[in-house]
């Protein structure tokens, strides 16, 4: 998996298999956590088979970026746009979270296609909620009516306590990225990442990508914005956003891809260092051999082993070259 | 070919000595025992193993004539062993030393012994027939480090030693009681016990391995610096020749003649030094063909070449293009040799036999008959 | 390139091959007692001088001797930020495995980035001429391991990044 998928796997699956078995009636509690700080919890009862409790915890924001009702502004829109009258919101939502939707899956279209989509659409609710005010801002670029918006900065959070930003320009977005990380290491692998990106787009197949910037310190555009939002240990990334990028259908892919930047990154880090991690194993293991073979009683015990039988001795061979 | 016969016996061994009728051997397998093997219809078998010691045994002496052995170890003591009936029985030597014993000889009347140590001092022992004891007297002063190695000269009186700090050093030993007056001669006519002929500071480096000529003429001894030093006329005005070779350092030596000597060491091959008519010393080459095709010693290594390769050695191909790995040398001996004593006929000075020990575990026994560009030194 | 690594690894084999003439030698000052003269350095006159092997400012190897042991520091070359942290992961990852590599210095010696202590134990136990290819051969890995692991990132990185960049068109 090189991309991130914009739903929940195990909502989705959670989903499938209580459309499925709808008139069985069971008992239902669970509670999950997924990246950026993004918690589930689900709820059947015995009682309403047909009902199920969804509720959604989101990252804490940063005070730069705004919740309306602890949701981000157009969240309520987009949820009432996107999933009809399958969903009803429940105010206030169950505690400690930040959203509840009831859903009514008897209310569920019957067409098999149409109704595995709206499924799709409710397991990726996050980027339904979290996206809204991105959505908004780039649904104004696509449809280029962005000119009382023109260079206010907006903050979108997207990690707890850490936001990106926009800043619309005239027939263009800057989208801004202060990319932080815990580890050394980690912000060593993502600063070579992120030039790899600057790299990238130069290539002639991207032409047509976003073109995109990183620098190590805050780009003009954040000049103002609070301290603490400018200090990012692995430097800056900006995207400039044109109306082909959010055109149509389009919409959508932008939308999740830049929420979930970050993490993009930082996943495809993580997994670097896991491939570091097997080669030098097997590095050190080949090293270790290495220096066995100056122990002469290795070799006295192979002398011995040929003599006896070849049938050993290759099976030895055999070990020693899978090692390697 | 010079090596006549190759004995596996440990996995390394710090020192070995032989019977006096050549039919057993004795030598430390690396740690506190003592085995004793002995040659019966052509096969070694093990017949006394002397556990008395606690720490690594670093030196041991089989006596010609009284058959008495003598074994010093890094636990600070000696032991005297008899044997009574077939039992070897141990006598300690309090050596009254608080560090580790590191060489041991016995003098050339076997009725004194020496021990280097590395409290910096040497011991001198003797029996004292009275007490029925070995009493142990020190030389104390001089030394500056570590004594590595002991020469007794054929006097009984004079006493060479070599230490870490690099120096060489001629003692007197005299003992009343033990040594008669008639013995003294040379240079240590009138000198009392402990008194310092002679202090050589020939090398820059590490000294071992001191020896004395048959004679007691010439003393030789080697230094880690790659050198091997000769002294002439031992007295208050030495002659001394330094000789440097290419090669690794000598943990070693024996004179073969009083012109011909055999070192051995880090090299792994004994080398062969000599003197011409006019005395001047120089490397003459090594003993057991060190580079050669074919022959029984190269057999092994060459089958561990082949094994590399068979085990995935050739998976490196890049790292042996890079440097070329190094090889073993081929030798009979596969690592350090650090041990090298003669096989002495009775009655004969010159020594055409002597066995070497080291740290692969094998006693070799050399041979220097046919071996005609040597001849003319013995 | 290529050439002064060869040239660099020649030396250094060369150099291990002479210093590598060790003993066993019992400690002078404290009784009973066996320890890496190299290590301790309470007996000056059991040391031999120290050589140090450079091969660029960056990269250098340094052979302290005794009596009884040797010592090898490495300092392995870090171009970047990126060189830096990959070499400091790796020697951390072997410095673990101290214990499997047995001559593996568990701290490096201040001033390198790994240490190698060889007794007179491992010389009597291994053969010397393979000990050191193990030397040189842990050199060539190193540095190899470290230029294929950056470049693995790059390519990385790239492929990331053109697949999140292919999204908008």
């Amino acid at each position: 998996m090189i991309l991130l998928q914009s739903h929940s796997r195990f909502l989705l699956q959670t989903l499938l298999n209580r459309v499925q078995n709808l008139e069985k009636g069971v008992e239902f509690d669970n509670h999950w956590v997924e990246f950026d700080d993004v918690r589930y919890h689900i709820q059947v009862s015995l009682k309403n088979p047909h009902i199920l409790l969804l509720s959604v915890s989101l990252p804490t924001p940063p005070p730069e970026a705004i919740f309306f009702g602890g949701l981000p502004s157009g969240a309520i829109e987009a949820i009432k746009a996107a999933y009809g009258v399958i969903v009803q919101i429940l105010d206030p939502p169950r505690d400690g979270f930040n959203l509840t939707l009831k859903l009514n899956l008897s209310k569920l279209p019957p067409d098999e296609g149409y109704k595995h989509a709206l499924l799709v659409k409710i397991a990726s609710i996050r980027e339904t909620v979290l996206g809204a005010p991105l959505r908004v801002i780039l649904k104004q670029l696509a449809a280029r009516t962005a000119a009382s918006n023109m260079d206010r900065r907006f903050a979108i959070v997207h990690r707890p306590n850490e936001s990106f930003f926009l800043v619309p320009q005239v027939g263009k977005m800057m989208v801004m990225f202060p990319m932080r990380f815990k580890d050394s290491i980690d912000i060593v692998l993502a600063t070579s990442f992120l030039q790899e990106f600057v790299e990238a787009r130069r290539t002639a197949g991207l032409n047509n990508a976003p073109s995109c910037m990183w620098s190590p310190s805050p780009p003009l555009e954040l000049k103002g914005a609070p301290a603490e939002t400018l200090s990012a240990n692995a430097g800056f990334v900006t995207f400039v956003i044109y109306p082909r990028h959010v055109e149509g259908k389009k919409l959508d892919r932008t939308v999740w891809s830049l929420s979930t930047f970050h993490t993009y990154v930082s996943y495809h880090v993580k997994c670097s260092e896991g491939f570091m991690h097997t080669r030098m194993r097997r590095r050190v293991e080949s090293l270790i051999q290495a220096l066995d073979r100056a122990k002469p009683e290795l070799e006295k015990s192979k002398k011995t082993v040929l003599s006896r039988s070849f049938k050993r001795m290759s099976l030895k061979e055999g070990r020693i070259n899978s090692d390697s | 070919m010079a090596a006549i016969a190759v004995h596996q016996f440990a996995q390394c061994i710090t020192c070995h000595a032989w019977s006096p009728d050549q039919s057993m051997v004795a030598f430390c397998p690396n740690n506190n025992e003592v085995h004793i093997y002995r040659l019966s219809q052509d096969k070694w078998e093990k017949v006394h193993v002397l556990q008395k010691h606690d720490q690594i045994v670093s030196g041991i002496d089989w006596s010609a004539r009284s058959n008495r052995i003598v074994t010093a170890s890094h636990d600070r003591n000696s032991y005297v062993w008899n044997l009574e009936g077939s039992e070897w029985v141990p006598t300690l030597v309090i050596l009254r030393l608080n560090r580790a014993a590191l060489c041991v000889q016995w003098s050339p009347k076997e009725n004194k012994f020496a021990v280097g140590s590395g409290a910096k001092t040497v011991c001198i022992c003797y029996y004292e027939q009275e007490n029925n004891w070995w009493v142990s007297k020190l030389i104390r002063k001089r030394h500056d480090s570590s004594v590595t190695g002991v020469a007794w000269h054929p006097n009984n009186i004079l006493l060479a030693t070599t230490s870490t700090d690099g120096k060489c050093r001629v003692f007197s030993t005299f003992i009343k009681g033990v040594d008669t007056k008639d013995s003294r001669t040379g240079p240590s006519s009138d000198s009392k016990f402990g008194e310092q002929i002679l202090q050589l500071d020939l090398s820059l480096s590490w000294a071992f391995g001191v020896k004395w000529s048959p004679s007691g003429n010439t003393l030789a001894y080697v230094g880690h610096n790659s050198m091997i030093y000769f002294v002439d006329d031992v007295g208050p005005s030495p002659l001394a020749q330094n000789v440097a070779f290419r090669d690794l350092p000598l943990r070693d030596v024996l004179f073969v003649s009083e012109r011909m000597i055999v070192g051995v060491g880090f090299d792994c091959s004994p080398m062969v030094f000599a003197a011409d008519e006019r005395g001047i010393w120089s490397f003459v080459r090594f003993l057991g063909e060190r580079k050669m095709a074919s022959s029984g010693s190269k057999y092994g290594s060459q089958f561990s070449e082949a094994f590399g390769k068979l085990y995935g050695q050739s998976k490196h191909g890049v790292s042996t293009d890079a440097v070329e790995p190094s090889r073993s040398r081929g030798g009979v001996h596969e690592n350090c040799i650090n041990c090298i004593v003669p096989l002495r006929q009775p009655g004969i000075s010159t020594v055409m036999r002597f066995s070497t020990s080291g740290l692969d575990g094998k006693v070799v026994v050399w041979d220097l008959e046919n071996q005609a560009d040597l001849s003319d030194y013995l | 390139m290529a050439n002064t690594l060869r040239l660099y690894l020649t030396c250094i084999r060369n150099t291990l091959e002479a210093a590598m003439c060790l003993q066993n030698f019992p400690c002078q000052e404290v009784e009973r007692h066996n320890k890496p003269e190299v290590e301790l350095k309470t007996s000056p006159e059991l040391l031999l001088n120290p050589v140090l092997i450079c091969r660029n400012e960056a990269e250098k190897c340094l052979i302290e001797t005794s009596i009884n042991s040797l010592r090898i520091s490495l300092k392995v070359k870090q171009a970047d930020e990126l060189e830096n942290i990959l070499t400091k992961k790796f020697l951390r990852f072997l410095s673990m495995r101290a214990e499997a590599f047995q001559v593996l210095r568990r701290k490096p010696v201040q001033g390198y980035d790994i240490s190698f202590l060889i007794t007179n134990y491992h010389y009597e136990d291994m053969q010397k001429h393979k000990l050191i290819d193990f030397i040189v051969q842990f050199m060539e890995d190193i540095e190899k391991e470290i230029s294929e692991l950056k470049m693995s990132v790059n390519t990385r990185g790239r492929l990331v990044a053109t697949e999140f960049l292919k999204q908008f068109i």
